[in-house]
Order: structure tokens, then sequence, then C-alpha cells
């Protein structure tokens, strides 16, 4: 299923984030704040990578009760997402390049 | 005369804003169970409360709202990103006429409440519902609609098997 994931540049903007910093987790609100993408586009994208395993999802470790609200869900890149964010992004800037030069730049 | 419309109006427009003020929290939650209702029983636990909390973090009307709406919007691709389950036959609940059941099929319900009577007609619409979402979700060769029938004639089979269990 990774291989045959599509991305959309909604997607591919996602994908770019996790890529910064493959080590931090975000939250959907945080996600929403960095990359200006609403809750109608994100959650079907963060459900898509998850069933593709490229993001693994951890609840914030807190008592809901406690607290007195819901607990945030997490996502992370895994080895394998991490590894196919970087394909596709690389795979990306390279059909994004101009195919021809601009005649004072050759 | 026009000072006092505007007057009232503008009394009037602050009562509304007010109402809304202290409301619309309650509003967003609803939207928001009513996207979790979208989907499949086994992902409505974690979407709800990962939905609950993004509002939680929303500061103000036009956010909360804008999440909500987007949730609801964006639950029907939450639910076919998720796990494929072909078929699904549950008891739903029993009433004074006996029990029901519910069907789905590659995360639709098909049918609620479904009794004995009903189940031939059920049966025809499952085979051609199951053809429209085996092609749906991407089940391409023979072999796999094949496999996928055969889980619904199975699945059929247990079923009016339990009822004819039951009638006698």
């Amino acid at each position: 299923l990774a291989d045959d994931l599509k991305l959309s540049a909604a997607g591919l903007r996602l994908v770019s984030l996790f890529a910064q910093d493959p080590a931090k987790r975000w939250s959907g609100t945080e996600i929403t704040k960095a990359i200006r993408i609403g809750s109608g586009t994100l959650y079907p994208l963060l459900a898509k990578l998850e069933a593709a395993k490229w993001l693994t999802p951890e609840w914030e470790n807190i008592d809901p009760g406690e607290e007195g609200r819901p607990r945030r869900r997490y996502y992370k890149l895994t080895a394998i997402g991490a590894r196919k964010a970087r394909s596709a992004l690389a795979e990306f800037q390279i059909g994004a390049q101009p195919v021809g030069r601009l005649a004072w730049n050759t | 005369l026009e000072y006092l419309i505007a007057l009232l109006l503008g009394v009037f427009g602050s009562l509304i804003a007010w109402e809304i003020s202290l409301h619309y929290r309650h509003w967003c939650e609803a939207i928001i169970r009513s996207a979790v209702g979208r989907l499949p029983d086994d992902q409505q636990p974690i979407r709800r409360e990962e939905w609950l909390a993004a509002l939680n973090d929303c500061v103000g009307l036009i956010s909360s709202f804008s999440h909500a709406a987007g949730c609801w919007v964006g639950a029907p691709a939450v639910a076919a990103a998720g796990p494929k389950t072909v078929v699904r036959a549950t008891k739903d609940s029993t009433d004074k006429r006996g029990p029901t059941i519910r069907i789905e099929i590659a995360q639709k319900i098909i049918y609620r409440r479904v009794r004995a009577k009903d189940l031939q007609d059920a049966a025809k619409d499952m085979a051609s519902a199951a053809f429209d979402d085996i092609a749906g979700i991407g089940f391409k060769s023979a072999a796999n609609i094949a496999w996928a029938l055969a889980r619904v004639f199975k699945i059929l089979g247990e079923l009016l098997g339990g009822f004819m269990r039951g009638l006698k």
C-alpha cells in the first residue's frame, strides 16, 4: 500500500512537515497551525498515511478525568515513513524542476 | 423611528451573538458527534476523542466551527482510509418481535434491524452491493471478487442457519 500511495499537494506539505524533524510528534491542531490545512483535508490524509504505515499514532499521556479534557492523538513518522517521505519529496522536487533553462542561465 | 429600529436591531443582534457565544461549543461537539456517527463502529471511539481534543484546542467560534465542519465533511474519507471490512454481521437489538441483525459491507450499513423474512431481498442486494463495493475499493481481479463473494454467501448461510434454528 505504501508504494501505491499518491500524495496531493496538501499531502506533500504534510509529509514535508513530518520529514523536517522525523522524531517530533505532532497533534492535529499543531499541524493545522503549522501548514494551514483544514480538518476536512488533514484527518483523511492522516488516516491514509497511518493505514500506509508512514505514521504511527500515540495518545497523549494524561488522565482525561483529571485534566478535564480529552487526550490528544499525536502522530510520528515511522522508519518506513521517513524513507518513503524522503523519496516522495525528492521525486516531487525532480518533477518540479523546470524543463528548459533561461538563455542567460545557460 | 429609524433610531429606534437601529437600536432594536443592535440589541437583538447582541442577544443573538451572546446566545451563540454561550452555545457554540455544544453545537460544535454535536457536529463532531454526528461526524463520528458516519464512521464504522471500530473507528468511532478513537476519532471521537481525537476530534474533541482538537476542538478543545480551537480558540474562538470560527476556528471551532471550521474544525467541526471539516471533521463532518472529511469523515467519509477517513472511513474509506481505515481498515476494510468486506462483510460484517452483528446483532443489532432484540425487541418483542425477536432479534434483529445489522449487516455491513465494506463499512457501509446495508441493513439495520433485518428480519428473517427480509433476508431473501437482503441477499440479492448484498451480492450487488458487494460487487459495487469491491470494485470501489480496488479489488480488480476475478479471484478477489470470487473470494469476497464466497465470504458474503458464507455469512449469509450462517445467518439463515441461525434464523432457521431460532425459528425452530
